[in-house]
């Protein structure tokens, strides 16, 4: 595998937990403020799915 | 109701051909082994605990009888139909179908624990006056064989007028017999109530019934005044012994978790090394190479090696609440908290704290006063949850020697320090917001002391076995993708000029994060850290352990030997401009102090805010948890920092 290669599949890898984080990310704030508007609240960062 | 009547109770549980499902409610008194029997209804495993309110949510399992589907639900412990606390309320709303979402149960399955009938009475003969198809589960029949007491069931049957089946939930005794009988519930006449559920004089009423119905049905054999329980209590609840007693079991479960978990932590550092250099091999030179070297195999590992460290934590935290233990030191720490604004009841959530903060939250739900509700809330944060533990541990490990204090490891007390340190900021604060925004008289503390039974293995076992998996999902998920990223912004951008021979070091100086870490420095070079540790610490707002993946990221990044084990990388780091050692047990110090009183945990910020209240009410008191916690521990990280310096002990950079 050349170094320009592993470049490439080391971009995607990259962008692609890049993408994982945002959509974790986005699901916390999504819970917290379901949270906050008293609804009842599921998935991440709700609880449960803790340390 | 006749003895005819009863007779035809027993008798009438026959066959029925047509499938159907079924929603059926599991009730009863706290501690009388719901969730035992819910586990060995359904053979879903839930954590079962000696105390009151650890059934803070109810859950839902399903198990299929002839052809009748079940849904059974898992209700928080309750007393009496009149909720004295948020989860008792939970549990009724349930039982008479005014919890939103949920449908009213069609069969309540109200669980006694046969070696207290009185009490379990009471609660017993209320939902039985609802007038719906009920089933009581006289559970732990063993212990009434094993103290020589009979109950006569039939009898009983025939004084309640519902189905009642002995049960050992414990050992899935009867437990065919009662999924028949709840199968068939609905099709048997319905009870009809005899005291009515309304003022303080029916209460009277109900115990002279029920001492009538306990006086009819049960023969005891005379007791022995003075138990082995007992004896062991003399001691577990003394004034002093007690709390010396307790002390002692925190020492031993730190000694058991460096000593214990050295041989598999040690394993794992030689699978990941092993997976290192495998790796290498491999892979040719280059960008993918270092990904899996310096940023998956770093990263994830640096955390992986601290997982046999919080086996054991939960193994301990399990085998304290199962054996009864726990709510003795509840009832031992009540004496001391009283004087703070909190009670015993507020100790089970600062205990379940230590493993997450997250549940410990949650169970403040069994505090009926708001304001020491809020109060535990606040507080349960700061003590040291099993996140915290790689922190602690690498830091221990690298800047503590490993030596020995009588028969206690230095490095075991330094841990338990920390624990200590967590602890008495909580109780010092919630004494604070006791006596400031959360002013109100404290109650007295009821609690019932379960009695000691040996733990089950499988039990325990599986316990552990599910914090182990929550553990391995997050470093293969969030640490998983965390360090791919820090690996990108610590390998990009590369340096123009790479002919020139650009080390490791200024190769990461330059870099994304290193830029980053530039800007952050000045905020964090008060409390004597660099910018890789300002990095770190910023990182690991999303999650504590972050904190340590990221340590193993950048030193992987920064050192030409892709193999030598972070602890080792720490001690040899060189402060760039003084030449002087970057890391010292000052520094150490410091920074686990930081890591004690830092809220850095999203998923608490989000329970804070549904358990205040929710609305802007819930946002406003997790911006002050967080706000006060993050103030807390810069001043306390500052001040270890400038009185090491001044007593001479050595700063950082």
């Amino acid at each position: 595998m050349t170094a320009d290669v592993q470049g490439v599949v080391a971009i995607a890898v990259v962008a692609g937990a890049a993408l994982y984080v945002a959509r974790r990310a986005w699901l916390s704030w999504r819970a917290a403020r379901i949270a906050a508007t008293g609804e009842q609240a599921s998935g991440c960062g709700s609880g449960c799915d803790c340390h | 109701m006749t003895t005819s009547a009863a007779a035809h109770l027993r008798l009438s549980v026959g066959p029925d051909s047509a499938p159907r499902a079924l929603r059926v409610a599991l009730v009863g008194n706290p501690n009388a082994g719901k969730s035992t029997l819910f586990n060995a209804l359904t053979g879903m495993q839930q954590r079962v605990a000696n105390f009151p309110g650890v059934t803070v949510e109810h859950a839902e399992g399903v198990f299929v009888h002839e052809q009748t589907t079940v849904t059974l639900i898992d209700l928080p412990g309750t007393y009496s139909t009149a909720p004295q606390s948020p989860d008792e309320e939970i549990a009724l709303d349930v039982l008479t179908g005014r919890r939103q979402g949920v449908p009213a149960a069609d069969v309540i399955v109200v669980v006694l624990d046969a070696t207290n009938l009185e009490r379990n009475l009471f609660f017993a003969t209320q939902v039985i006056e609802l007038g719906r198809p009920t089933v009581v589960a006289l559970n732990r029949m063993d212990r009434v064989a094993a103290e020589g007491t009979r109950i006569d069931v039939p009898e009983m049957i025939h004084e309640l007028g519902v189905v009642v089946v002995p049960v050992t939930a414990t050992k899935k005794h009867g437990v065919d017999r009662l999924r028949h009988a709840i199968a068939r519930a609905t099709s048997l006449p319905r009870p009809v109530p005899r005291i009515g559920l309304g003022d303080e004089s029916d209460v009277e009423r109900r115990y002279t019934w029920i001492s009538g119905i306990v006086e009819r049905c049960v023969a005891r054999r005379p007791a022995n005044p003075r138990t082995t329980s007992d004896r062991v209590d003399a001691w577990l609840l003394h004034r002093v012994w007690g709390l010396a007693a307790f002390v002692l079991v925190l020492l031993l479960v730190f000694q058991a978790m460096f000593t214990g978990a050295r041989p598999l932590a040690d394993g794992i550092a030689s699978l990941l090394t092993m997976a290192s250099a495998l790796a290498t091999q491999a892979l040719p030179p280059g960008d993918l190479r270092s990904l899996v070297v310096d940023g998956v195999l770093a990263g994830v590992g640096s955390v992986l090696v601290f997982l046999p460290q919080i086996a054991i934590l939960f193994l301990f935290i399990g085998l304290l609440e199962d054996s009864g233990y726990m709510a003795r030191a509840a009832f031992v720490m009540d004496r001391y908290l009283r004087p703070l604004g909190l009670q015993g009841r507020s100790f089970i959530p600062l205990v379940s704290g230590y493993a997450c903060a997250v549940p410990g939250i949650m169970a403040t739900r069994t505090i009926q006063q708001r304001e020491e509700r809020l109060a535990t809330i606040m507080v349960v944060p700061l003590i040291s949850c099993s996140a915290r533990l790689p922190v602690y541990a690498l830091l221990i490990a690298a800047f503590v020697p490993a030596v020995t204090v009588g028969v206690v490891s230095l490095q075991s007390l330094t841990m338990l320090g920390m624990y200590l340190l967590g602890t008495g900021a909580a109780l010092a604060m919630a004494t604070l917001f006791r006596r400031t925004l959360l002013r109100s008289d404290t109650r007295a503390l009821i609690i019932e002391l379960p009695r000691y039974s040996v733990p089950s293995a499988r039990v325990l076992l599986a316990s552990v076995w599910q914090r182990v998996r929550i553990f391995l999902r997050r470093a293969g998920t969030v640490i998983f993708s965390i360090s791919i990223l820090l690996w990108a912004l610590a390998h990009y951008p590369k340096p123009r000029d790479v002919a020139a021979g650009v080390t490791p070091e200024q190769q990461l100086s330059q870099s994304a994060l290193g830029r980053i870490g530039h800007v952050i420095e000045p905020a964090v070079r008060p409390l004597g850290y660099d910018w890789k540790i300002g990095v770190s610490m910023v990182a690991s707002f999303a999650a504590r352990e972050v904190f340590v993946s990221t340590m193993g990221t950048i030193y992987s990044a920064s050192s030409d030997d892709g193999t030598a084990a972070l602890v080792q990388r720490l001690r040899a780091e060189r402060d760039a401009r003084t030449g002087r050692p970057a890391y010292t047990p000052l520094v150490a110090i410091g920074l686990m102090v930081f890591y004690v009183f830092a809220l850095m945990c999203t998923s608490t910020v989000a329970i804070t805010v549904r358990e205040t209240g929710g609305g802007w009410r819930g946002v406003r008191w997790a911006a002050l948890q967080f706000g006060y916690l993050l103030v807390l521990a810069y001043g306390a990280a500052f001040v270890v920092h400038r009185a090491g310096l001044a007593l001479g002990f050595g700063g950082g950079t």
